[in-house]
């Protein structure tokens, strides 16, 4: 209390300024609520929390949220109290120079640390989940989950363990032969002739009088007989019309024929969901081999540790699943089990029955829920993972069995880890960052209105606001109708009403003939305008003057998009302009106070 | 001899004269005039002695410091300066017309403004303070200034009724300061010392609701002049004040007015006509919104020859007429309450003597010959 008092003596009789803003004061309770947010984030984190919540999102699922903006709104009222009985403006004080834009960051630091206590708390959390889940113990843990999960068999759903993700289940693009001679046709149109394997561009003419497929297949004898029906396996390639070109072909490049060995151990499903043969010929997997494919899903997704645990662990999976080393799967399971009774994970496996089942079984299902399979699907270039349903495999006394010994709470796995991977990997939060800036530059112009307004003209502004906005809403939607006007010239249309409110403002402030009432009504308004008015100039300006220009890094013929403002769009534009034009609006408020009635 | 040395000797010989309370007041003013931190602190020792019932040696102290500040370089500003020249002000509302108000203000000089309530006083001071329009006539400021809001923090206006404040009084009061470029250990030591000359000292942690009407108005006075305005335009200032604390009060506007380094022009209406008239050096009597300039008997010799005298009696009109009836009697008036009688070619004494030389009771009698309470019969 005496450093308070110090404190307090020293600002009101040097810095009356920050004595006024109670900058230091709002500064130490920011402080002392990042403080305690990564405390509560610390203490508040256990391994039951991080099975069952996200990290990323916890302070949004707990208590402290409410308690956060309970403390927020306490905090802020008691300060209000002391901020608003001292009126400088009100009293015609001398305002020093850049007064308000000096008081408008005094208000906004603080401010800031105090919206933003997300990030101590999210801190805390990610320590403490750091500490719960270090990151050498815990990926021990994930391979030992790893290498026993394929062998547990209750989970419905895919696999979600993240190393689930092998590599893209077959490489191969394959074609089934059907008997519908319409689709026969249409497989044709990849067409094919060996002599294009050398060249560069293929052209259209030459695509036509190439020999079709057809005569391939009639002479070679390559397709695939599965139940009676023919595949076909192959490797296809884009290939350029010309070197100036864009048009292009996707040409069958290659034929392959799968190897005796392998064709006894694919099945019709495999191909769709290609586990058993690909863990089987795993170990051919290597750079321009078989299954070296462009098509391997972790290369997009699951970058360096997961492709890394992949490589690492699909030899181990195999070796017991092909040589049906039960010993070796017991010893797997147990140590599921151990790591799943260190992080609590309900589960009710019971070891001998799960090892007596894949005896039982004889390895012969295994593998159907190990790779999520994924479909792709060329005309858009995107994949779809294909649902597995195991339980669509047993009978009804064998899923009744199997929920009731052989449970895994297989999600809570899935917690873990990606809580782990945010917890060691992941840092990426810029844009809760520039939230918090929105939050405290709007926050910190709301109060410092009340600086200087006056309630009645106040009052009155916000239905008038109102009205205005419905007015300009009602006026986009008119021009909007299918054979107004351009949007371009919707948006400078909205500007100009919004400008001349704006200016209207100005000049009703500025004027010394004009109703003071009218003039605070509209610098209410204009001081709503104003914190987004400079960046939608820029905006509307910008959505003008863009243009498409020809790409001339290539000869494709496609267009670039030019704009003068490319960066407009980004958060830390709008906040720079809203402070800036704001900033210039605050010359106006000693102009309006000393105007007279 | 200067004002200051005048001031001085009025000083010591209060001191003298046991007067020790109005000889520390002023020993104040001319303290607080000199902006000298030392002389301040002196001031505050000899306060401190007054408050621990340390007379004697505050009173010993007190008559050092004024021999110290005999010889004290005081800057003494330029008296009678124009500040404000008002001409022909007009403004008109539905419900009344303000009418032609000339009014020049200096500095050292003391308005009076009255009237009955509804006949413009607000709406005159607040054209004054640079807040309202007003229709026509022209108002000039000799106060530099570079905008509008400069001018207007020179402009002190203190509306009848103040606002409510937060936080201790010396805090509010230095929080003043600072925000008038007085920083420091002098911030501190000046708020003290306006604190000491108001009255202040013992209320200096007290918040605004602790304070009575009275503490109130003296609080803003001196928040103003913390502010060292150059016009101090005051509404109805001795509303809510009890007696004493009205002579008071206008006692220490006599004063700030007549400052040696900064002294200003106050405007004041009120409707305390006989307490306003003692210290102002003009008033402006408004009725209707139509004024009428009168000059005090303090500043300006009234050649008038009539005798205006209000009287509280017990007898009836017809026994005043009987008493009077040498004299010329123009008119007397019973409001129900006193009466006012008016005599030409008679003085007070004359008029006085006559009634009592009847035998007519008297309880209370005031010549208001050249006040502005005639005005309001």
């Amino acid at each position: 209390m005496k450093l308070h008092s110090k404190l307090t003596k020293y600002l009101v009789e040097n810095h009356p300024l920050l004595f006024h803003s109670k900058f230091f004061q709002l500064m130490g309770v920011g402080i002392v609520m990042w403080l305690f947010s990564f405390l509560i984030g610390y203490a508040l984190t256990t391994v039951s929390v991080l099975r069952n919540e996200s990290v990323d999102s916890y302070y949004f699922e707990s208590f402290f949220v409410l308690f956060h903006v309970i403390t927020v709104i306490v905090v802020l009222s008691i300060w209000a109290i002391h901020f608003f009985k001292m009126k400088p403006v009100r009293n015609f004080y001398p305002l020093r120079k850049g007064y308000f834009t000096l008081l408008f960051f005094q208000l906004m630091l603080p401010f800031l640390l105090m919206v933003s206590v997300y990030i101590p708390f999210h801190e805390g959390v990610i320590a403490k989940t750091k500490r719960l889940l270090p990151l050498e113990e815990f990926k021990k843990d994930k391979r030992i989950l790893n290498l026993g999960f394929p062998f547990l068999i209750t989970n419905t759903a895919d696999y979600s363990f993240e190393n689930k993700a092998y590599p893209a289940p077959f490489p191969l693009e394959f074609y089934k032969i059907y008997d519908d001679q319409e689709e026969v046709n249409s497989f044709y149109q990849k067409n094919y002739d060996p002599s294009f394997a050398q060249q560069t561009y293929v052209t259209e003419a030459q695509i036509q009088q190439a020999e079709p497929l057809r005569s391939y297949l009639e002479s070679n004898d390559s397709a695939l007989q599965l139940n009676g029906t023919s595949y076909i396996f192959y490797k296809s390639r884009k290939v350029y019309t010309s070197s100036d070109s864009c048009d292009f072909n996707n040409l069958i490049s290659e034929f392959v024929t799968i190897p005796r060995e392998l064709t006894n151990r694919i099945t019709e499903s495999g191909l769709e969901n290609f586990s058993t043969a690909f863990l089987v010929n795993y170990k051919s997997n290597t750079p321009g081999g078989f299954f070296s494919s462009y098509d391997y899903y972790d290369e997009y997704e699951f970058k360096n540790l997961d492709s890394l645990f992949v490589a690492r662990d699909l030899p181990l999976i195999y070796e017991i699943a092909v040589k049906k080393d039960y010993e070796t799967l017991e010893k797997r399971i147990e140590e599921f089990v151990q790591v799943a009774a260190k992080y609590g994970v309900p589960h009710h496996l019971d070891i001998p029955l799960l090892v007596s089942y894949w005896k039982e079984k004889q390895m012969k299902e295994f593998g159907v829920n190990v790779v999520k399979t994924y479909r792709l699907d060329n005309s858009y270039g995107n994949q779809y993972p294909i649902e597995n349903e195991i339980y669509k495999y047993y009978s009804e006394t064998e899923k009744r069995m199997l929920r009731k010994y052989l449970f895994v709470e297989t999600d809570d796995f899935s917690k873990l880890n990606s809580n782990f991977q945010s917890a060691h990997f992941s840092d990426d939060y810029t844009e809760i960052y520039y939230v918090f800036l929105m939050m405290a530059f709007l926050l910190s112009s709301f109060v410092l209105w009340f600086e200087f307004m006056e309630i009645k003209p106040f009052l009155l502004s916000i239905p008038v606001g109102g009205v205005l906005t419905i007015l300009i809403i009602l006026l986009m939607i008119g021009l909007n109708s299918p054979e107004a006007l351009s949007q371009d010239v919707n948006r400078g249309i909205v500007l100009f009403f919004l400008c001349s409110i704006l200016g209207l403002a100005i000049y009703y402030v500025k004027s010394s003939t004009t109703n003071r009432f009218f003039a605070s009504i509209l610098l209410n308004l204009g001081y709503v305008l104003v914190h987004f008015i400079l960046w939608y100039f820029f905006l509307v300006l910008n959505k003008a003057t863009k243009r498409y220009i020809l790409d001339e890094s290539n000869n494709c013929g496609n267009t670039i998009s030019h704009e003068l403002f490319p960066w407009i769009e980004h958060p830390v534009c709008f906040l720079f302009f809203g402070m800036i034009s704001v900033f210039l609006y605050y010359k106006l408020i000693p102009i309006w106070k000393s105007k007279k009635e | 001899m200067s004002s200051v040395l005048t001031k001085l000797i009025t000083i010591v010989n209060h001191y003298h004269n046991g007067d020790e309370s109005i000889a520390f007041r002023m020993l104040m003013d001319c303290v607080i005039d000199t902006h000298d931190q030392d002389i301040y602190k002196k001031a505050l020792v000899i306060n401190e002695l007054r408050e621990s019932s340390q007379q004697k040696n505050a009173v010993d102290k007190a008559l050092e410091l004024i021999e110290e500040l005999k010889g004290f370089p005081y800057r003494e500003s330029e008296a009678n300066k124009l500040l404000l020249d008002a001409k022909g002000i007009h403004k008109k509302y539905s419900s009344f017309h303000l009418e032609n108000v000339d009014l020049e203000i200096r500095t050292g000089d003391v308005w009076g403004l009255v009237g009955e309530n509804g006949n413009g006083k607000t709406t005159l001071l607040k054209i004054l303070a640079n807040q309202i329009h007003y229709d026509r006539g022209e108002l000039h400021f000799n106060i530099p200034s570079r905008s509008a809001y400069e001018l207007r923090t020179k402009l002190a206006y203190i509306p009848q009724r103040t606002a409510k404040w937060f936080g201790s009084v010396k805090y509010n009061l230095q929080y003043t300061a600072s925000n008038y470029g007085i920083y420091g250990e002098m911030n501190e030591l000046y708020v003290l010392m306006y604190m000491i000359r108001f009255g202040l000292w013992r209320f200096r942690g007290h918040k605004w609701n602790e304070l009575s009407s009275g503490y109130k108005m003296r609080f803003e006075l001196v928040r103003t002049l913390l502010r060292k305005p150059t016009i101090l335009l005051l509404d109805e200032p001795l509303a809510n004040l009890d007696v004493l604390a009205q002579q008071l009060i206008l006692e220490d506007l006599k004063n700030i007015s007549d400052s040696v380094s900064n002294p200003i022009g106050i405007i004041l209406s009120s409707q305390q006509l006989f307490e306003v008239e003692k210290i102002s050096d003009k008033v402006l009597f408004l009725k209707n919104g139509k004024p009428t300039h009168l000059s005090t008997a303090n500043k300006e010799k009234d050649e008038s020859t009539l005798t205006v005298m209000e009287l509280d009696s017990s007898a009836s009109k017809e026994e005043l007429y009987s008493a009077l009836k040498n004299y010329e009697v123009l008119e007397i008036v019973y409001n129900g309450g006193l009466y006012v009688i008016q005599v030409k070619n008679q003085s007070f004494t004359e008029v006085l003597g006559e009634l009592i030389a009847h035998f007519i009771q008297i309880t209370y009698v005031r010549d208001i010959s050249k006040s502005s309470r005639r005005l309001f019969v």
